[in-house]
């Protein structure tokens, strides 16, 4: 059975971009867009609904077996969902390694300032690769194990205005964190500035181990209000932490965790729209991965700076920081156990795959990286 | 006949699609750039162009330019004892285009395209349509800036597909747009802009930098005039400043010179937080149409602005290209307003271009959001139609009171992009009784119908009972309603506009009195002879003897612009 969008554009499954923007045209010229807009409409859903599924990688008849093959005949068009751009670019990576020695000389150095001089830098320097730094370091911080993570959302907040940043979120579920981040935010600030203060010095005793349990009712109160909010001063550890100590001590009530990064939308208002593209989450997991080697890549500047501090807990997300080789050296340092280059190397052969390709800086290559982040995903 | 119009914030210019092809139309004094600027003379006579742009200089308090910005703010500005809308302003200026056009046409001419920058709000919009009804033209078409240059260019793009930018930095407001083109149509990809950046801007920064550091008092300052000459010489040395070569600014106040040299260098650093705000709707625009900047064709630059060396640079090293200017970027926008003309006329000569435009921002309502444990914020932006969708679209929200037993909804509209309303623009708002019980019923669906032309409509059904709410946006009281356009018209129809066949001899002298008051001592006295000469032949009414002295006089101001004083010469 034909497809209806390649019906209303008189096509049928053998269609390509091409013809889809032929079909298209044709039909556009006979219809008059203000006096139909209704008939305008119809006809632009279907040729966006038919640009997608010609872009599609497995949408023809027949299916990719796996979306290893990065040779893909549709997929020429660069009207393509957004490819997640290449990793390795060395721009990107010498402004998080300025930006990472800057935090080393924190708290001797304004944030906002440093930060805001690396975007203008990018910027003149190299203006396609801004975007990706900016959500690169705010995957970083939504991972919960870089330093600082406050200061550097207060500074981010500053530079890249974050509430309107959002809808330009590369995924959902980044997008949500954000919101969800923002909301909280708002909340906040409505409190007066002696509660804020309190609050958060009471979050930093949590997160520095050294809290007293008799605030565990307020602190338990902002963990369960703030979730998000507070998981950028308390990282999962500290918080898992406190929770135990809580419980020994007794009753405390058991704070949500911070915007998991699925929670699809906000209760209270639903909303009439297509659901999230499963492209977009494998293109949110890949970002993930560079938010996590990032995060490594400020964690190890920071391990240089406070050896004292907690033992930093071996978490799988530090481990995960092997994926990239840009990244390899400071993951090392951090001391990456194996177990997640093993899953990668796993997949590289299901895949047939190989380390150079994963590597490269070019189509091929990010559509392998894809592959290879799918189908971690999927284990 | 639809004509075109570039209703800029500096100049405007009018076009018509004639024989198959973009045509500009020229002014009384035979320029295709008329200034935005208005004056109203001793004789209650309006003055539209450059008459008025030189005697902004000599009677600030009767002039008026760059009005423009403040469309749809409600702003009001004094000229003359009289208070007028930036609407009525503007549409003195339209009927002046209007008057060209008609000259040249042959007939009468009510219908235009008006074009406006791309990221122009709601109210903005509207009140660049009333300037049009004012003007006594019925605004076919409000075309986005961006949009014009692109069709002006496309019609001259001999590769039948190809993807490229307009950068369209005009004297008020920064637009940019990504298009593809294939088989014909013209479709705009993405759009994104700054309603606060123009020109005007960077002349501003000379402005501040010569009260800074060429030692003129004080008090100059609030010397309106004296304000007005800076900033038509700091106009002029914005586009000279290039290279290494540095730029004097010398003027006289008070009959003693100050002057100020800066150079190319130096007005960099001072503009860097201009040219840094270049980015981001270059960064947003190329984003959302998924089009890398390696991938683009071409970068076409638009608005008299991107004539500044300073603007050029930059651009140059945004794209790491040098843009396109085959196109003069102070016509292409009118050219492109003619094309679309002709489009809507349905001319033989276009019947297989078609184009699409988008709207450039987000429209959406104010919501409340709940935190984990329950409670509730307010203040939070939910999007109803997302920016860069393609016009003319329809789009549903649907949404639920947030009371248990609320009897009615009060919906906030807003554009903007930042998650919270604060930060956004608001439309307007509308009030809708629903039926709630007990935490039941209420839910309403929003529809946002955004037309080709930028306007937003909005229809509210109560989802339990079916009850519709069709609903105009009356936006934040800046609007002018039906009543007071028309007695507005009324007004404006009483002003007496100073005769078309008579305006060349009215701007000279206007002209005349711009350079009487630059001028010191002997070269001032003299100068007054030659322009005494000229007022005794317009009171003649002696049509040769007007001529000769006319010419004589522009001779005479030709040389003074030239070398900077007049030479004795026998009267």
């Amino acid at each position: 059975m034909n497809l209806p969008f390649l019906e209303q554009l008189g096509l049928d499954q053998t269609a390509d971009a091409t013809t889809i923007r032929r079909a298209y045209a044709r039909r556009l010229k006979q219809v008059d867009q203000e006096a139909d807009p209704e008939a305008f409409a119809a006809l632009r859903t279907a040729y966006e609904q038919a640009l997608a599924w010609s872009e599609q990688p497995n949408a023809a008849a027949e299916p990719v077996p796996d979306a290893a093959e990065p040779a893909n005949s549709r997929g020429q068009s660069h009207n393509s969902d957004p490819q997640p751009p290449p990793p390795d670019r060395p721009l990107v990576t010498q402004a998080h390694a300025r930006f990472a020695e800057a935090l080393q000389q924190w708290p001797n150095v304004e944030l906002t300032e440093v930060l805001r001089t690396i975007s203008t830098d990018l910027h003149h320097q190299a203006p396609d690769q801004h975007y990706l730094f900016q959500w690169q370091l705010l995957a970083a911080l939504a991972q919960e194990n870089a330093p600082h993570r406050f200061e550097i959302f207060l500074a981010a907040d500053q530079v890249f205005h974050l509430a309107s940043q959002s809808t330009h979120a590369p995924a959902p579920e980044l997008r949500n964190w954000l919101d969800a981040l923002l909301v909280q935010r708002e909340a906040w600030i409505t409190q007066p500035v002696g509660t804020r203060e309190r609050q958060l010095n009471l979050l930093q005793t949590v997160q520095a181990g050294t809290f007293n349990r008799d605030n565990a009712g307020e602190i338990g109160q902002m963990l369960n209000r703030f979730p998000t909010f507070s998981s950028l001063v308390v990282d999962r550890d500290a918080r898992e932490r406190w929770k135990q100590a809580a419980e020994e001590s007794g009753g405390i009530p058991d704070a949500p965790p911070p915007q998991a990064f699925s929670q699809a939308q906000p209760p209270g208002k639903r909303r009439v729209n297509p659901a999230a593209s499963t492209n977009s989450r494998v293109i949110f997991r890949f970002l993930l991965f560079l938010g996590i080697g990032l995060s490594s890549v400020y964690r190890a500047s920071m391990d240089n700076h406070r050896h004292s501090s907690a033992p930093e807990p071996s978490s799988q997300t530090t481990a995960q920081a092997g994926v990239l080789p840009t990244y390899q050296a400071s993951a090392n340092k951090a001391g990456a156990p194996d177990s997640f280059k093993t899953q990668i190397a796993a997949c590289e052969r299901k895949l047939g795959i190989d380390d150079r390709l994963l590597q490269g800086n070019n189509e091929r290559s990010a559509t392998a990286r894809l592959a290879v982040a799918r189908c971690i995903e999927a284990h | 006949m639809i004509i075109g119009i570039d209703l800029g914030t500096t100049n405007s210019l009018v076009a018509a699609w004639l024989d198959g092809k973009p045509t500009l139309i020229p002014n009384a004094l035979g320029e295709f750039l008329t200034p935005s600027c208005v004056s109203i003379d001793e004789d209650g006579q309006v003055l539209v162009g450059r008459a008025a742009r030189d005697r902004l200089q000599t009677h600030p308090g009767r002039s008026a330019s760059v009005f423009k910005r403040y469309m749809g703010s409600g702003r009001a500005l004094d000229l003359a004892g009289k208070s007028y809308h930036p609407e009525e302003l503007s549409a003195l200026v339209l009927r002046s285009l209007k008057a060209d056009a008609e000259a040249m046409l042959g007939h009468e001419i009510t219908e235009a395209i008006i074009t406006v920058p791309a990221y122009f709000s709601d109210a903005q919009r509207k009140a660049t349509r009333t300037a049009g009804q004012l003007a006594g033209l019925k605004v076919d078409r409000l075309l986005n800036e961006p949009t014009a240059a692109a069709l002006a260019y496309g019609l001259h793009q001999a590769e039948p597909e190809s993807q490229f930018l307009v950068f369209d930095l005009g004297g008020g407001t920064f637009d940019v747009s990504v298009l593809q083109m294939f088989e014909g149509v013209m479709e705009v990809r993405a759009s994104a802009g700054d309603n606060m950046l123009g020109g005007e801007d960077f002349t501003q920064l000379l402005v501040q930098g010569y009260f800074a550091h060429s030692g003129v008092p004080e008090a100059a300052r609030d010397d309106a005039s004296f304000r007005q000459r800076l900033i038509a010489r700091a106009d002029v040395a914005k586009r000279e400043l290039a290279g290494n070569a540095p730029v004097t600014i010398a003027l006289n106040w008070r009959d003693e010179e100050y002057s100020w040299t800066t150079d190319a260098t130096q007005f960099a650093r001072s503009a860097e937080a201009l040219l840094a705000r270049l980015w981001r709707p270059v960064e947003g625009a190329l984003r959302d149409a998924r089009i890398p900047a390696s991938e683009l064709n071409n970068v076409v630059l638009a608005g008299g602005a991107t004539r500044m060396p300073l603007v050029r640079q930059q651009a140059t090293r945004m794209f790491g290209r040098f843009p396109e200017s085959t196109l003069d970027p102070d016509h292409v926008v009118a050219m492109g307003a003619a094309v679309q003309a002709g489009l809507r006329m349905k001319d033989a000569a276009l019947h297989d271009i078609v184009m699409t435009d988008v709207c450039p921002y987000s429209m959406g309502v104010e919501v409340a959001q709940h935190l984990p444990d329950g409670s509730r914020v307010n203040g939070f932006y939910s999007v109803v139609i997302e920016r860069n969708t393609v016009v003319p679209t329809s789009r549903v929200g649907h949404y639920h009171p947030t009371g248990a037993n609320q009897t009615k909804i009060d919906l906030q509209i807003y554009q903007g992009e930042s998650r919270l309303v604060r930060d956004n623009i608001k439309l307007g708002s509308i009030e809708v009784p629903i039926t709630r019980r007990n935490g039941e019923g209420g839910d309403v669906d929003v529809r946002f119908t955004y037309d080709a032309n930028g306007l937003l409509e909005v229809e509210v059904v109560e989802i339990a009972t079916g009850a519709r709410h069709q609903l105009v946006i009356t936006s934040s009281n800046h609007e002018l309603s039906q009543e007071e356009i028309a007695e507005r018209l009324k007004i404006l129809s009483a002003l007496k506009i100073h005769p078309r066949d008579t305006l060349a001899n009215r701007s000279l002298l206007a002209e005349a009195e711009r350079v009487f008051q630059l001028l010191l001592g002997a070269n001032r006295d003299r100068f007054g002879q030659w322009v005494g000469l000229f007022e005794q032949a317009l009171i003649s009414q002696d049509e040769r003897l007007i001529t000769d002295r006319a010419s004589q006089l522009r001779r005479v101001i030709a040389q003074i612009e030239a070398n900077g004083f007049l030479e004795p010469e026998p009267v």
